[in-house]
């Protein structure tokens, strides 16, 4: 049977997250989810899977603020298919550490089950994020280096 | 009357576009089209953002072929709502410089009018596919230490 889920669910959810505010996210998150963020865990250690509602609520609770803390979650495409969504967002936070500035554009692919999110893939621009939480560049222009020893672009 | 592009059309789109026939893929790209792919522009030198038709096809023709040729594109969503398309693909490609394998995932948020491309938002794994794109882990390239404090755990 297909699920769908609905337009003004899928807003009350996202205003809870845009939030950040874990009580009210929880009651939205299934007990199985499945929370996938991509990027280096070394660097961001949010990344990686989070299984389990008590791990995602963690995660947003604690793990994510240990590094920035989000100050502006906006949504520029949100997309509602079947009991599927994708949403574009333009992330806004501060570095935990020191308050600088970090923004960076997330996409969220989530799939529901009987109106809680079972599955999350989060998709950033992981080179750009990590840079802005080092504050330093990963490649200096004249240190780019293909694996063979070649030079990929000048 | 607001327009909504058709499943079909999306398919066709994709269709095209992961054989990467540029004939076909131009015929969804509208003259006015604004293509970004974020990621970083000294590493990955297709990214940034390509405005008017001619440029998003160079990009995609050309610029990404420059650096690898790419013999997968897999959708493992796609999702259609309106005037809007989004797909979560995992890209594979051979590197032109040796027979090396690149894979990585990728996110496109597209916008149709009258059935053509106006705006297309690619986000790409983009840490992942530098390291893999250069041949080498990112981490030694610098020293880990983000304004003298360790973030990694």
């Amino acid at each position: 049977m297909d699920h769908i889920v609905s337009r003004a669910h899928v807003e009350a959810f996202y205003k809870a997250y845009a939030a950040r505010d874990a009580d009210k996210v929880a009651p939205f998150l299934h007990d199985d989810i499945e929370w996938t963020i991509n990027g280096p865990v070394d660097y961001l250690p949010f990344c990686g899977t989070h299984r389990g509602k008590k791990n995602v609520v963690d995660l947003i609770r604690t793990r994510v603020p240990a590094v920035l803390r989000v100050v502006g979650f906006v949504a520029d495409a949100m997309l509602i298919d079947g009991d599927r969504t994708a949403i574009l967002s333009r992330q806004s936070s501060r570095r935990t550490s020191d308050d600088q500035a970090i923004s960076y554009r997330v996409a969220n692919f989530m799939r529901f089950q009987d109106g809680q999110v079972i599955e999350n893939l989060s998709l950033i621009d992981s080179f750009d994020a990590v840079e802005q939480v080092l504050g330093q560049q990963l490649v200096s222009p004249g240190r780019i280096r293909a694996g063979n020893g070649e030079f990929v672009v000048v | 009357m607001t327009y909504a592009v058709p499943r079909s059309v999306v398919q066709a789109f994709y269709k095209a576009y992961a054989a990467r026939d540029i004939a076909k893929v131009a015929d969804f790209v509208a003259d006015d089209v604004i293509w970004t792919i974020s990621g970083p522009v000294d590493v990955l030198s297709f990214c940034g953002t390509c405005r008017g038709k001619d440029a998003a096809l160079d990009m995609i023709g050309r610029k990404i072929s420059d650096v690898y040729r790419v013999v997968g594109f897999e959708p493992h969503a796609m999702l259609v709502d309106g005037e809007w398309a989004a797909t979560f693909v995992r890209l594979s490609a051979r590197m032109n410089s040796g027979e090396r394998m690149v894979s990585y995932r990728l996110a496109h948020f597209l916008r149709f009018r009258d059935d053509k491309i106006v705006e297309a938002q690619a986000i790409i794994d983009s840490y992942d596919a530098a390291e893999q794109v250069l041949g080498h882990h990112l981490g030694s390239d610098h020293d880990a230490e983000p304004d003298k404090e360790l973030v990694a755990v």
